[in-house]
């Protein structure tokens, strides 16, 4: 569910990583009201398989933002960083047709982190459209 | 215009050697950062100190002339919880500004030849704690060219 704040619209996509070493897609629309798309930030609730193991490619209106390979860890941040600074800032990208592509990829090479079924929740930040005022 | 691809490289032996090749877009104009990233990793045994341990040596060229343009050495890190890592770790606002085992090159390097040929030595000899192998990944920034 999206959440709106200070005109910045919040939203969370979740993706089941179900298999060791497979690539795992997922297309999501962000909100209607979304004006532009300010940036990105990758998390999961296993962040050391994902920090260690994961890596994906992000699309977004059909354009490809991070290549395939591109490590998790680089879209990852953690508790010290603050909050307002939490997330890969994109600029202000037309959302186009709202689709966000996400194809993440558990690297296999398990002997860092073994393998265990997880969520990686990737985060859209985006400007809320604003009313012209009569 | 601004354009980030990934080249991924799979060590599987030790001291192995690989050559490999990047193919750049037709499109590309200058390549304007290079880094480098392996997820190879050390045992940390407690109460020892934690020295930086190479992990190998990569180099760039330009495919045609042979002209060096990257050199590095790249180091393992020792396996810490993730939230202690990421902790102490970066903030992701602009690409390849990251730190801790991730070096950048600031370049503005023209592309003449599309394709970038690689070469990579593995130096962890028996220390490395992962036995089915580990990858490098060279991270390229490119300027595009105007549409």
């Amino acid at each position: 569910m999206a959440h709106k704040q200070n005109k910045i619209i919040k939203e969370v996509f979740t993706l089941e990583i179900t298999s060791e070493g497979e690539a795992h897609k997922g297309t999501f629309e962000v909100d209607k009201n979304a004006d532009k798309i300010l940036g990105v930030a990758i998390s999961s609730d296993r962040d050391d398989i994902a920090y260690y193991r994961g890596s994906q490619m992000i699309k977004i209106n059909d354009e490809e933002f991070f290549p395939e390979n591109y490590e998790s860890k680089h879209l990852m941040s953690g508790l010290n960083v603050p909050p307002n600074l939490r997330y890969y800032r994109l600029g202000r990208i037309d959302p186009g047709n709202r689709k966000v592509e996400i194809v993440y990829t558990d690297s296999g090479l398990g002997d860092i982190v073994a393998f265990a079924n997880h969520r990686i929740f990737l985060y859209v930040y985006s400007s809320l459209i604003v009313e012209p005022k009569e | 215009m601004e354009k980030i691809i990934v080249h991924k490289i799979t060590i599987t032996k030790s001291l192995e050697k690989i050559l490999f090749q990047i193919r750049l877009p037709d499109n590309a104009e200058h390549i304007t950062g290079i880094a480098t990233s392996c997820d190879v990793h050390f045992i940390n045994i407690y109460g020892l100190p934690k020295i930086q341990r190479e992990a190998g040596i990569i180099r760039l060229f330009v495919s045609d002339t042979g002209e060096k343009i990257f050199a590095q050495q790249l180091h393992a890190s020792y396996r810490i919880e993730s939230w202690e890592k990421i902790g102490e770790y970066h903030l992701p606002i602009k690409p390849f500004s990251w730190k801790a085992n991730f070096s950048l090159l600031n370049t503005y390097q023209p592309v003449r030849n599309t394709v970038i040929d690689g070469f990579y030595q593995d130096r962890t000899g028996n220390h490395v704690e992962s036995e089915s192998g580990y990858n490098v990944r060279i991270y390229l920034r490119l300027k595009m060219m105007e549409p």
